[in-house]
């Protein structure tokens, strides 16, 4: 591909909107990636895909927006497997187990019911580079924005519940506000990546990022930098083999940060 | 600071711990002995809000400055996060401000000379030995400027010599800064050397007062019975 038709492919509107949610959403799964990893609560991305899912397909049953029914729907799941977790001594892998396939059989239940697989709930389930309007990219680059700055405005009290909660407890933090906070983000991030990444794999995209970046750093600091390099590196390159090959672009960048990821595990741990 | 009134703590319907009345003193040294699974643990769980009680109440003055230094043992050892920034991190409290202040940083890097580790403050403090560790977490201890420390057993899984330097540490910021402590421990010696009052646990308070008059009954008898 030449230069000029690179440009005029990356200019193109289409193109170019995916490019910022992409990348937006990127710095998002990677921050969340790495408390969740360290927190061994991997698999909540995958729970609330799920929801989201179940979400999208009731939205469209009823010909709603999908993202104003996901974003509600999605962050009380994320309360509620916390909760579950917390307080009906449910193991928090038998919480996510639960929420999740009962979201997944909901979802495809509504689905055949209203119309049948449509290709709509099809691009949610795993992605699509495209029919993401400038509305979409604004409200994207608006809910982003909140789950970036948030972060980082609790950032050393997110660092410290993550690190060891009992202390932090100890000291008078109050940890219960920080879990909600981290299931909050988490979920709002989980939502924003559906469209592009596909519910079925946006938890991977959320940790495997992470997980390459743990093995290679050796600060709390270090890791989310990393981890946010290696997100942005394998959406790009998971969306130039979607665009080039036309394949789904959720597998395609989900596919390119497994090749970080393995290759991570090749190298020596960081001591 | 915090205080016990007939508190019973239960994990389920079973009390691990019954019936404890208690009111820690400013500047002292209280150190809980007990057989294992006394409930020693359980009780210092129940005096940091960490569990509630099944019956009775603990009231805990609402400004304490509380620090708390768990045993040492293999802990997230693969988690990356360098010395400093754990030590840090005990600077936080139940206050908010987005940014650590430079007041922050400066007792942090006071509380990481005190135990000796500033030329570690760059590294994975999983790398550390058990006994580097133990003093990180001190050093966040103390970087939180507390009025009082509880400890549960912070020396039992380290050799000799590393337990007579943190003992010490510990000796020193007692002096310097009128600390008061509650340490869980199984080191009679400890005690008999440190300790100002004791309280024997085995699920119920076997006794309660002077450190000196515990030591004289106990050469007569086991008072853990």
């Amino acid at each position: 591909m030449q230069m000029s038709e690179f440009f005029s492919v990356i200019t193109n509107p289409l193109i170019s909107r995916a490019l910022i949610v992409g990348a937006l959403v990127s710095l998002c799964a990677a921050m969340l990636g790495v408390v969740l990893v360290l927190k061994r609560f991997s698999l909540i991305g995958h729970g609330l895909g799920e929801v989201g899912f179940a979400a999208v397909a009731i939205a469209m049953a009823l010909n709603i927006t999908p993202m104003a029914v996901a974003i509600p729907v999605v962050v009380v799941a994320g309360i509620f497997i916390m909760w579950l977790n917390e307080h009906a001594h449910t193991g928090g892998d038998a919480a996510i187990g639960m929420v999740s396939t009962a979201a997944l059989a909901i979802g495809v239940m509504v689905s055949a019911l209203s119309t049948g697989f449509k290709n709509d709930v099809y691009n949610y389930m795993f992605g699509s580079l495209y029919g993401i309007t400038a509305a979409d990219v604004w409200l994207s680059a608006g809910l982003s924005a909140i789950v970036i700055i948030l972060f980082l405005v609790f950032y050393h009290r997110i660092f410290a519940v993550t690190y060891d909660e009992i202390n932090a407890r100890a000291t008078g933090i109050n940890v219960k506000f920080y879990n909600f906070m981290i299931s909050f983000l988490t979920s709002v991030t989980v939502v924003l990546g559906m469209r592009m990444m596909g519910s079925m794999l946006i938890s991977s995209f959320i940790i495997f990022p992470a997980m390459t970046a743990r093995r290679i750093s050796r600060s709390f600091k270090g890791m989310i930098i990393v981890a946010a390099i290696v997100s942005l590196l394998s959406f790009a390159a998971g969306m130039a083999l979607s665009y080039l090959f036309d394949l789904p672009t959720g597998a395609s960048v989900v596919g390119a940060s497994l090749v970080f990821l393995l290759a991570s595990l090749l190298t020596p741990k960081k001591g | 600071m915090i205080s016990l009134s007939h508190v019973t703590l239960s994990y389920g319907a079973r009390p691990v711990v019954e019936d404890v009345n208690l009111s820690i003193e400013r500047g002292e040294n209280l150190c809980l002995v007990g057989p294992n699974g006394s409930g020693k643990s359980t009780l210092i769980k129940g005096m940091l809000g960490l569990i509630k009680p099944a019956s009775g109440e603990i009231v805990r003055t609402k400004s304490l400055r509380c620090a708390y230094l768990a045993q040492a043992h293999t802990f997230q050892r693969d988690f990356p996060a360098t010395v400093w920034e754990v030590v840090l991190s005990g600077t936080l409290d139940r206050s908010f401000n987005p940014f650590i202040t430079r007041a922050q940083k400066k007792r942090a890097q006071e509380a990481l000379e005190r135990v000796r580790l500033s030329d570690l403050a760059g590294k994975r403090i999983g790398s550390l030995s058990g006994g580097q560790q133990q003093r990180a977490f001190l050093a966040r201890a103390i970087a939180h400027e507390p009025e009082l420390i509880v400890m549960d057993e912070p020396c039992s899984a380290l050799d000799p010599v590393i337990t007579k330097e943190l003992y010490s540490l510990f000796d020193e910021l007692k002096r310097e800064k009128g600390l008061t402590m509650l340490i869980a421990t199984h080191d009679w010696d400890y005690v008999h050397e440190h300790a100002d009052r004791v309280l024997v646990l085995n699920r119920t308070v076997r006794y309660l007062g002077p450190a000196a008059h515990w030591h004289s009954h106990r050469e007569d008898g086991d008072m853990c019975k």
